[in-house]
């Protein structure tokens, strides 16, 4: 289920997702609270940032999987400036490049409730899909060790 | 470092003066044979090796992240020229931020992958250095023309008597130049000399 977030209502909107005809598939399933990954028909390989074909065996056919929403932090950054007005009340946050079990990774944001200085590499995870001003987006938070 | 350590931070772990300045700006070099070039006015710049590896496109995709495609790219430059990274007289290293000359020195050869940061201590990449790097300033300092001024720094250094005296690096006979594109998406290399091929 989607959870609200507390973002700030009076500012400008933040950028959306630009959603083609790659990518239609993953944000509609998004949109139903299920971040799912792409895995090749032909040699089992998940795949993410969505895209047509297999990025190990170059083959087209494949299945949408749920993602387990497990994974570890491999880096992390933290916003000390707003690059854009819309995230100007959220700075400082903090953004990870997480290794989902799967094999792939995802950048998103921590969840609003993670502390900053909670992140490390190694921390463990889960992906939630939020309510966002822009819509549905994967974020991260913190599993209890 | 005052003023590094002084400047407030961007997105950490990186502060201003870690970031490429944002200018805009051209440069321009022309690419002709050694023989003609032998009729023109300016003492030649050979190109003695290139090199390129793009490894990804999205940083999602890296296989890891403190290795670039400079690697692949250094290697093949300096095995097409027949040198080392210790025949470089400097090097113009691509620095849309300071970490990326850390990573690309590294990835050169110049020391051990790890090592950058203390290999550039103590002057060591100055103009009386071991290895002076980015003598003009580069995207840090001078401005971001997106490494143009890094090949024409480059040449200029070879040719000699065309910048300033005082980041005029003596005895200058050859160099290399790193290009960088994405987030260490794209990588090429060159190894200039000044010495006939």
């Amino acid at each position: 289920m989607p959870t609200q977030s507390r973002e700030d209502t009076q500012t400008p909107a933040p950028p959306a997702p630009k959603i083609d005809s790659h990518t239609a598939e993953f944000w509609r399933r998004l949109g139903d609270g299920s971040f799912e990954l792409q895995r090749c028909k032909e040699c089992g390989r998940y795949r993410y940032p969505p895209r047509n074909h297999c990025p190990g065996c170059l083959a087209n056919e494949f299945d949408w999987v749920k993602a387990t929403g497990s994974g570890t932090v491999y880096t992390y950054i933290t916003y000390e400036r707003a690059f854009h007005p819309a995230f100007a009340a959220a700075v400082p946050y903090t953004v990870a490049l997480v290794e989902l079990d799967e094999k792939v990774r995802v950048w998103a944001r921590m969840s609003d409730g993670v502390s900053d200085n909670d992140v490390t590499i190694g921390s463990q995870v889960e992906l939630v899909v939020e309510q966002r001003t822009a819509g549905e987006l994967p974020c991260f938070t913190l599993v209890a060790p | 470092m005052r003023d590094h350590q002084d400047s407030p931070w961007i997105v950490k772990p990186l502060r201003r003066l870690d970031c490429c300045l944002v200018s805009d700006g051209g440069g321009a070099f022309i690419v002709t044979s050694a023989d003609r070039a032998k009729d023109l006015p300016q003492c030649p710049v050979y190109l003695a090796g290139m090199g390129q590896h793009h490894p990804h496109n999205h940083l999602m995709e890296a296989e890891q992240i403190t290795t670039g495609g400079g690697k692949r790219s250094a290697e093949t430059a300096f095995r097409m020229a027949g040198m080392l990274p210790a025949d470089m007289s400097f090097a113009q290293i691509y620095d849309c931020f300071t970490m990326t000359v850390l990573i690309t020195l590294e990835d050169y050869g110049f020391c051990k992958k790890g090592d950058g940061g203390a290999w550039v201590r103590d002057g060591r990449i100055g103009l009386d250095g071991e290895l002076p790097v980015n003598t003009h300033g580069g995207l840090l300092s001078q401005a971001h023309v997106e490494g143009m001024l890094h090949v024409t720094e480059a040449v200029k250094q070879l040719r000699g008597g065309e910048v300033e005296p005082e980041r005029q690096v003596p005895d200058a006979v050859a160099g290399v130049v790193s290009g960088h594109g994405g987030i260490f998406a794209t990588h090429a290399t060159l190894v200039l000399t000044n010495e006939e091929l």
